[in-house]
């Protein structure tokens, strides 16, 4: 039985859940996005339907799939998007690994209740000392590879929506202007992100990006 | 070539790969750093992340546990064929993942702080974890193995997760208590803990990975 489109919840935000909209626009899967904010989020939360009471969470023929990189392979594995071979898996997931190791060390500083000043010193700092690490590491890998328009392979995989749905939510977040000052130093992964803003977006330039 | 692996004298992050190394049967060779070993290992330019475990393949050197136990799960045979199954084998790895993080947090806590991270792991943590992997390993007919009728990725990551806990004195009698809630999942537990240890009780003290003087 077909139990009607697959539906994507979540914030009414890119956060998590772009990586995903990315892979399912590439695939020209049909789908419906069903956003949850508040009062609605709280009611979903308590309805037993999600593992770990999280977002985002995939309806797809009756079936509820939570944890997003979970999801993200799911869809992978259904739309052709998926790692096969032992070192493209191994890449899949030291690029996955690495953004989320990125975006874990943000995360404490947007979201912990700190002082608009302690807000502004760590922020400073994660763009001082973190992104550089991180893209530098990003960009050694990336330079080394021959084909530099994906990021583990030589077509589209689980990685490449990962990375680029990381970056579009954080360019069109307040720390917009320091990714765009930060990014270019970094040659390999600037155009590959400019490369997929385009393809996905339609942005010709980051910095007409607004 | 045989294939190094480097990492510190402890069950940690590596663990879910020895399990899978054993169950496949390959002959590797286990680096043990000491504290300071690891300090310079840190520094000599072949990780890219500072981190360990590292696996050592044909001279390239690979970090980040997922990306090992994925690589090493493909090459030997222990990634699930459907999508559906892959699914399964992915939410236990990315569950285990946070899980680690809190189990970390009581093992190697200091004495004086084990009886309230005990405490809060029983009341928050596990109530959270076992209740879903309860929930989707009562749902299987099959309750051998997590995922697909056989060993996969699943199984060695969520026994190498939880044996650290098992193997904690306070930790590990405190989660048992607590099998009756959750009996399918503790019951595959006990079968993997004695399958992979060859004993009931592990002995926390008995560590098999400190260096040999």
């Amino acid at each position: 039985i077909n139990l009607g489109k697959m539906k994507l919840y979540y914030f009414p935000m890119k956060g998590r859940v772009e990586m995903l909209k990315l892979l399912l626009k590439e695939a020209k899967a049909e789908y419906e996005f069903v956003p949850k904010g508040g009062e609605e989020w709280q009611a979903f939360k308590k309805s037993g339907k999600l593992d770990f009471e999280q977002m985002p969470a995939l309806e797809d023929n009756g079936k509820f799939y939570v944890q997003s990189n979970a999801i993200l392979y799911y869809l992978g594995g259904k739309y052709g998007f998926a790692p096969e071979s032992a070192e493209d898996r191994y890449l899949n997931e030291w690029w996955i690994g690495g953004f989320g190791d990125l975006v874990g060390k943000l995360i404490p500083i947007m979201y912990g209740n700190l002082s608009e000043e302690e807000k502004k010193t760590k922020t400073e700092e994660f763009f001082k000392n973190t992104v550089p690490f991180f893209l530098g590491v990003f960009e050694k890998k990336l330079a080394a590879k021959e084909n530099k328009d994906f990021l583990a392979s030589d077509k589209y995989q689980c990685c490449d929506f990962s990375c680029v749905g990381l970056f579009a939510g954080m360019l069109e977040s307040p720390l917009a202007q320091a990714w765009k000052d930060i990014l270019p130093k970094y040659p390999s992964m600037n155009a590959y992100i400019e490369k997929h803003m385009k393809h996905f977006y339609q942005i010709n330039n980051l910095f007409l990006f607004a | 070539e045989k294939m190094k692996l480097y990492y510190l004298p402890l069950k940690g992050r590596a663990e879910p790969m020895r399990l899978l190394l054993k169950d496949a049967k390959v002959d590797y060779e286990y680096v043990v750093l000491s504290g300071e070993e690891w300090k310079q290992f840190k520094t000599n330019g072949k990780l890219d992340f500072a981190q360990l475990p590292a696996l050592e393949v044909n001279g390239e050197m690979m970090v980040q546990s997922q990306g090992i136990m994925n690589y090493l799960g493909a090459t030997y045979g222990y990634i699930p064929a459907t999508p559906e199954d892959y699914y399964d084998a992915a939410w236990y790895q990315a569950s285990c993942q946070d899980l680690f993080k809190k189990v970390a947090d009581v093992v190697f806590s200091p004495a004086e702080r084990v009886v309230a991270g005990v405490k809060d792991f029983i009341n928050n943590t596990l109530p959270l974890y076992y209740g879903n992997f309860e929930k989707k390993f009562a749902a299987k007919a099959q309750k051998d193995f997590l995922v697909g009728g056989r060993y996969s990725i699943a199984d060695f990551i969520a026994v190498g997760t939880l044996a650290c806990a098992y193997e904690h004195p306070q930790l590990g009698k405190a989660i048992r208590d607590e099998a009756g809630k959750y009996p399918n999942f503790s019951k595959y537990m006990e079968q993997q803990l004695k399958h992979f240890y060859q004993t009931i009780w592990l002995a926390f003290h008995l560590n098999p990975y400190k260096k040999k003087k």
